[in-house]
């Protein structure tokens, strides 16, 4: 009898990808490593490499890109995208997938802070920083800012206290819903 | 000169200083600025990466604002500049507008026509107020201050960024300084990320991020840095003794927006330019520059 070969989980992951918005450039990447010379949290993480996520990706491992927090470790500053040869776009595709991941219902701090944002610009048009990171880190996450919130609301830097919706925040909300289920 | 004015959320949050400055700065150089005051925030990527349609037709619902008064767009946050450009880019394709502005009518609002431009405080400075009037203006020249550029990435990925920066090897923010009559300091760290972005899921990484560009440019003989971005503002001035703790060196610089920069040039009183909302004191720096003080009439 033949060993039976590993088999992919979700072969055509790869195209959900490429059709999700930014996820397209996915069909040129070459995993040539250019973007790993130039990424900054690859520098630092060792756990977080965007050719090595590409990679998973061709290989079908939706479940284990989509559940990964390194795609939380990306810091959307697409050094990548600048200095891809192949002129894809590697932090466009990270981006879809941690837009499939949410839509997937991920979890975590990331995750948590990325709807907390979408809630805050549904609520008020504009963030309101401390409402967003309260409701994405919560008490646990203000603790361990040790003094600092205090010493920024102390210089000025505080919430607003006169902060308000936009006069127009029905027609933010409005275009939200008309744009996509979050 | 008349700009649509987007400060976007952190100018008028947490860092309300640099939307105060812009305006001195604006005023005394005769920016004319309309204010966006219905304008949805960017998106800063979260939104982007929640709900991609929705937040490109949130653009599209702030650039046909400014349309509608025959205005492009200003201003003054890297990732504001790269959301919205990068929006106006995509929306210059009728397709991809044609999608959105269905978007915006399912939501009861009228359609984006295309054509309005997204600049950067920066890029009007150095291409529409022009170095000569620019430094024409100047009543208080920087003089020996030793300042170095701290860029943040998204300012030099805009779309556009290209026409007054190579973003690969950027000088705007030095040249700036020259213009101001000041003494630009280079090193290799004014191009990298202060990690603002992931400081809600890796805090570790931002603070070693920004450590890492905060002692290079102490290192190169920065005494001041200043930056277009009020995301990097908020983690190199607010995160400093955090990063300079974990780092394991002292660190101690103070940052400044680049509209209090060029305000301090200009002879603004320091205080109208909200030096004092930073948690790391500028006072230093004020005082550098009142005592080597030649001010022009």
């Amino acid at each position: 009898m033949e060993p039976e070969l590993p088999r992919p989980e979700a072969p055509h992951f790869w195209q959900a990808v490429a059709s999700t918005p930014g996820g397209e450039s996915i069909i040129v990447c070459l995993r040539c490593e250019a973007c790993t010379a130039v990424c900054p949290v690859e520098a630092l993480e060792p756990k977080f490499s965007v050719r090595g996520t590409i990679a998973r990706v061709r290989k079908g491992r939706r479940a284990e890109v989509l559940t990964d927090d390194a795609l939380w470790a990306c810091t959307r500053c697409f050094a990548c995208d600048a200095s891809c040869p192949s002129h894809a776009r590697p932090g466009e595709i990270v981006a879809a997938l941690r837009h499939l991941s949410l839509e997937a219902g991920a979890d975590g701090l990331g995750p948590r802070h990325a709807l907390a944002f979408v809630n805050g610009v549904r609520d008020r048009g504009r963030i309101h920083e401390a409402r967003v990171w309260m409701e994405s880190a919560g008490l646990a996450g203000l603790f361990r800012e040790g003094f600092r919130p205090l010493e920024m609301a102390w210089r000025g830097k505080g919430p607003s206290l006169r902060s308000r919706p936009i006069d127009s925040i029905t027609d933010v909300r409005r275009i939200l819903a008309a744009g996509g289920p979050r | 000169m008349k700009y649509a004015y987007f400060p976007g959320c952190v100018a008028l949050n947490s860092c309300r200083e640099l939307d105060v400055a812009t305006r001195e700065v604006a005023k005394d150089l005769g920016i004319g600025l309309v204010d966006l005051d219905q304008a949805a925030c960017c998106g800063a990527g979260n939104l982007q990466d929640a709900n991609p349609e929705a937040a490109l037709a949130i653009n599209a619902r702030t650039l046909s604002m400014a349309g509608s008064k025959g205005l492009d767009v200003l201003t003054v946050c890297g990732t504001c500049q790269l959301y919205l450009s990068r929006a106006a880019q995509v929306l210059e394709d009728p397709e991809a507008r044609e999608r959105t502005n269905g978007i915006l009518a399912r939501a009861g609002q009228g359609p984006y026509e295309g054509g309005v431009r997204v600049k950067h405080l920066l890029q009007v400075l150095l291409q529409e107020v022009g170095g000569r009037k620019l430094a024409a203006s100047v009543r208080r020249p920087l003089g020996d201050l030793p300042v170095g550029a701290f860029y943040g990435c998204h300012l030099l990925r805009s779309p556009g960024a290209e026409s007054f920066e190579t973003p690969e090897e950027p000088t705007s923010i030095e040249r700036l300084v020259g213009i101001l009559g000041g003494k630009p300091v280079s090193f290799d760290g004014r191009t990298a990320c202060c990690g603002f972005h992931v400081l809600p899921a890796r805090q570790d990484l931002a603070l070693r991020m920004s450590a890492a560009g905060l002692g290079e440019a102490q290192d190169a003989g920065a005494k001041v840095l200043a930056t277009p971005c009020p995301l990097c503002h908020l983690v190199l001035d607010t995160y400093q003794r955090k990063a300079s703790r974990l780092a394991g060196r002292p660190i101690e610089i103070p940052i400044l927006h680049l509209s209090q920069i060029v305000g301090l040039a200009l002879g603004i009183d320091p205080d109208r330019l909200g030096v004092k909302r930073h948690l790391v004191p500028v006072s230093p720096v004020i005082e550098e520059l009142e005592d080597g003080e030649v001010v022009r009439p």
